[in-house]
């Protein structure tokens, strides 16, 4: 029993000097401690709206941007070499990622490397240099100077920014795989699209720039555009802001498109350029979405996508129509808040997947 | 608008609304926990102040995103975070070397000791065996004897942290208990594990 005693005193010491080691804050420290937090949030906040600002400046005075929205899997393929390799490449190594919750990067189809914050920026340096968010994680990986294909994929509700060895600079939406070489052939450039980038090409009349998507491709020579090809929608269309491309498909039609036009691809027809605003359908770098008069189904396929969040919509929502301007930046809760301002509908949350009713 | 009552919510209630974008709630775990976190983080260094950093960053980051999920371990969350942010930013320090071993170490001075033991020769040696044992430890189960009896964490808490089932983490504090039977004699042991065992009961039992 004396033991026991003893036993109980020295332990209780030894936690009660544990316990004594142990720095303590009063409420003051505490509150300037949270305020310091608050103070850097909104500084980021800030950042982050300065960049964006640069962001939109820089692609509208480097020349073209152009959407392109299309169907996976109604063509025959009929593509020039390179193409060829890049879509074959992309067949054969289709992963499902419908339930992935990381950015995915695979190099040279060996090493994977997963990110699991919301963004990633990757950069590939002239010397070989692969950088991730700041973090060099290969030094190497092309000494050979043989070309490697390596493989992006960015699941729902999340994004990437990626420079390539080139200088060629994009921006990489939601739900969205690309394939591209490690380094380019000195007389042409070429990369691999199912989802939406918007890419600010490297100028370099010597080797053309090719954006190859499963049904059709777009050429230029050095500018700034945009391509959204998600497998899963239904129409394609290129939209371009300033400059000229020339878009193609695989029954050799071509078209070329002048600034502030838009050209539509159903079924792999091109069909004739329409004059549109450019804006709505760029803007998406800058995390906004903007909608005139937009079918309210088109808008939430959206934010369930940029979110990756499931969204349902009950009877009679589909086709409420509304016009304005969405800041992604928010969290999901407010922007739907916004929609609720301007649509009569109303939103709850059960088991993370999000109902939208119209209002009674 | 209307004003919830946040005195009377839970971790997990707070963590919910932090998830709507309820700033309010976060500050309100933040100071809450702002200690836990940071006498966790110095168990990896000494430095308050690189500490205090991947707190804020830790937190700067949790407003500023938009995807978080829910959780029934709020605390674990954060400990997990705040030392993953501490292991990241050592890593991109290039001060590999620092991180080897040291981790949870409990460092015992002399005359620190002999006030607390009112100059008991018998148990000062006993303490300091029983430290030398402790910090002979694995790191893990030197953390998870640290969050379950200095900290007051629950072996599911514990668990969360790393990363392990809650059965795996009850075994691994106690192999450490174990693993300190071989400085001791047999019936020292038995006592010790026996007031552990009380001390996992009744944590109150320190007070």
């Amino acid at each position: 029993m004396k033991q026991e005693i003893k036993f109980r005193r020295v332990i209780r010491n030894l936690l009660k000097l544990a316990e004594a080691q142990e720095q303590k804050l009063s409420v003051n420290e505490l509150d300037e401690l949270w305020k310091n937090v608050e103070e850097r949030v909104s500084e980021t906040k800030r950042k982050a709206r300065l960049r964006i600002f640069f962001i939109a400046s820089v692609s509208s005075a480097a020349a073209v941007m152009f959407c392109v929205f299309m169907l996976r899997a109604f063509f025959v393929e009929q593509i020039p070499a390179d193409a060829t390799l890049l879509t074959e490449f992309a067949m054969n190594s289709q992963i499902d990622n419908e339930n992935d919750e990381v950015i995915r990067l695979i190099m040279s189809g060996e090493d994977e490397i997963n990110v699991e914050e919301s963004s990633a920026s990757i950069q590939y340096s002239q010397n070989g240099t692969v950088t991730i968010n700041a973090d060099t994680i290969s030094k190497s990986h092309n000494l050979e100077g043989k070309k490697k294909l390596n493989q992006l994929i960015i699941p729902k509700g999340k994004r990437s920014q990626l420079t390539l060895a080139d200088g060629t600079h994009m921006w990489i939406n939601s739900g969205t795989r690309i394939i591209y070489p490690d380094c380019f052939d000195v007389d042409h450039r070429e990369i691999y699209v199912e989802g939406e980038i918007y890419l600010d090409v490297f100028h370099n009349e010597a080797s053309p720039f090719t954006v190859v998507t499963k049904d059709f491709q777009v050429q230029v020579l050095g500018t700034s555009f945009n391509v959204s090809a998600y497998p899963t929608e239904s129409t394609s269309s290129v939209v371009l802001v300033q400059g000229s491309v020339n878009v193609k498909n695989q029954a050799k039609e071509h078209v070329k498109m002048l600034p502030g036009q838009l050209v539509d691809i159903k079924t792999g027809k091109i069909e004739s350029p329409k004059n549109v605003d450019v804006e709505p359908y760029v803007c998406w770098v800058q995390n906004m979405l903007m909608y005139s008069n937009e079918p309210l189904d088109n808008v939430f396929k959206k934010l369930s996508l940029y979110y990756g969040i499931e969204i349902k919509l009950k009877e009679g929502v589909a086709d409420l129509k509304v016009s304005g301007k969405l800041d992604l930046k928010e969290h999901l809760e407010d922007v739907l808040h916004t929609i609720s301002y301007s649509a009569p509908v109303e939103f709850e949350t059960i088991d993370g997947v999000v109902y939208i009713s119209k209002t009674k | 608008m209307h004003n919830p009552s946040y005195d009377k919510k839970d971790d997990v209630a707070l963590w919910n609304l932090v998830i709507m974008g309820d700033m309010k709630a976060l500050s309100l775990l933040y100071k809450k926990h702002y200690e836990l976190l940071l006498n966790f983080g110095l168990k990896y260094t000494q430095d308050e102040e690189f500490v205090k950093d991947c707190i804020q960053d830790v937190f700067v980051k949790i407003c500023t995103s938009k995807k978080l999920s829910h959780t029934d371990y709020v605390r674990s969350y954060f400990l997990t975070s705040v030392k993953n942010a501490i292991l990241d930013k050592m890593v991109s320090m290039k001060e590999t070397e620092a991180i080897e071993s040291h981790f949870f170490e409990f460092s015992i001075e002399d005359s620190y000791i002999e006030t607390l033991f009112e100059k008991n020769d018998e148990d000062i040696l006993l303490g300091k065996k029983l430290a030398a044992a402790y910090n002979r430890l694995s790191e893990n189960q030197r953390m998870g004897i640290y969050l379950r009896f200095v900290k007051g964490l629950s072996y599911k808490e514990i668990a969360n942290i790393m990363n392990v089932n809650p059965q795996s983490s009850m075994n691994l504090v106690s192999r450490a208990l174990i693993s300190l039977r071989s400085i001791m004699t047999r019936d020292e042991m038995m006592l010790l594990i026996f007031m552990l065992t009380v001390f996992v009961r009744t944590p109150k039992y320190l007070n």
